[in-house]
């Protein structure tokens, strides 16, 4: 695979989070769910969270479709939030 | 140990001015904010069928302790009211009229909330905290909760 094809399979966007922002490459067929994984971990966040990436339409993006799948190109903006998980007691 | 009061305020100051640039992009409304009390209040309203919710944080002791986090009827203005939350798909807005989650100081078993298992010193370091760490994060939480149709069911009863 030369380099110029090897590019074209990879997207660089930027993950915006409250806590900054994150430029970062994915393959362009990587899950959603890779991507909220690979963001936790970059910004340190527990493994606990109910954490979702949002389009920059506030689209709710689903974790089992891929980047690609949502036509992003690269430098497109991405939102990262925490919903917080229900740790419901008897409620 | 108790936090100096300066201390908790300059936090909260710092984190409200977050909030501010949160608040043009989503809508939200900073009502009130108390310094000597470290009391602020915030008016959230439902994209989805435009109710209204206003969030009270108490934050003294911050960030040693979880803001004390808490509903207020948009009619009466009494705090603590089981119609005043938002209802879920699951469990983070409690039928007992708290939030479910480390972030919040009602649910600590020390304010005789259900989680006695939860110590409020180490509320930063629940493995369940997940990003809500901080005021913008938790509206956050809250205001996405109240968005997404796959969430929200409407106000509790």
């Amino acid at each position: 695979m030369n380099y110029e094809h090897e590019h074209d399979q990879k997207l660089t966007i930027l993950i915006e989070s409250t806590q900054g922002d994150w430029e970062a490459t994915f393959h362009k067929t990587a899950k959603i769910s890779e991507v909220i994984e690979a963001t936790r971990q970059h910004f340190g966040f527990s493994h606990e969270g109910n954490y979702q990436l949002k389009l920059a339409t506030g689209e709710t993006m689903r974790p089992e479709r891929t980047l690609v799948s949502y036509q992003l190109k690269d430098g497109d903006h991405l939102t990262f939030v925490d919903l917080g998980v229900a740790v419901s007691y008897g409620g | 140990m108790a936090v100096d009061k300066a201390i908790s305020l300059s936090i909260v100051k710092l984190e409200l001015e977050k909030c501010r640039e949160y608040a043009d992009k989503y809508g939200w409304e900073i009502l009130t904010f108390d310094e000597d009390a470290l009391l602020f209040k915030v008016k959230l309203s439902s994209p989805l069928n435009g109710e209204i919710f206003i969030v009270s944080f108490k934050c003294d002791n911050y960030r040693e302790w979880p803001p004390y986090i808490d509903f207020i009827d948009p009619d009466s203005g009494q705090e603590g009211l089981k119609k005043s939350y938002p209802l879920s798909s699951d469990g983070f807005f409690h039928q007992n009229a708290l939030i479910c989650h480390p972030c919040s100081r009602k649910a600590y078993g020390d304010l005789k909330g259900p989680h006695g298992d939860w110590k409020l010193v180490d509320w930063e370091n629940n493995p369940k905290i997940g990003a809500l760490k901080s005021i913008p994060d938790i509206i956050i939480a809250i205001y996405e909760r109240i968005s997404q149709p796959e969430v929200y069911r409407g106000r509790m009863k």
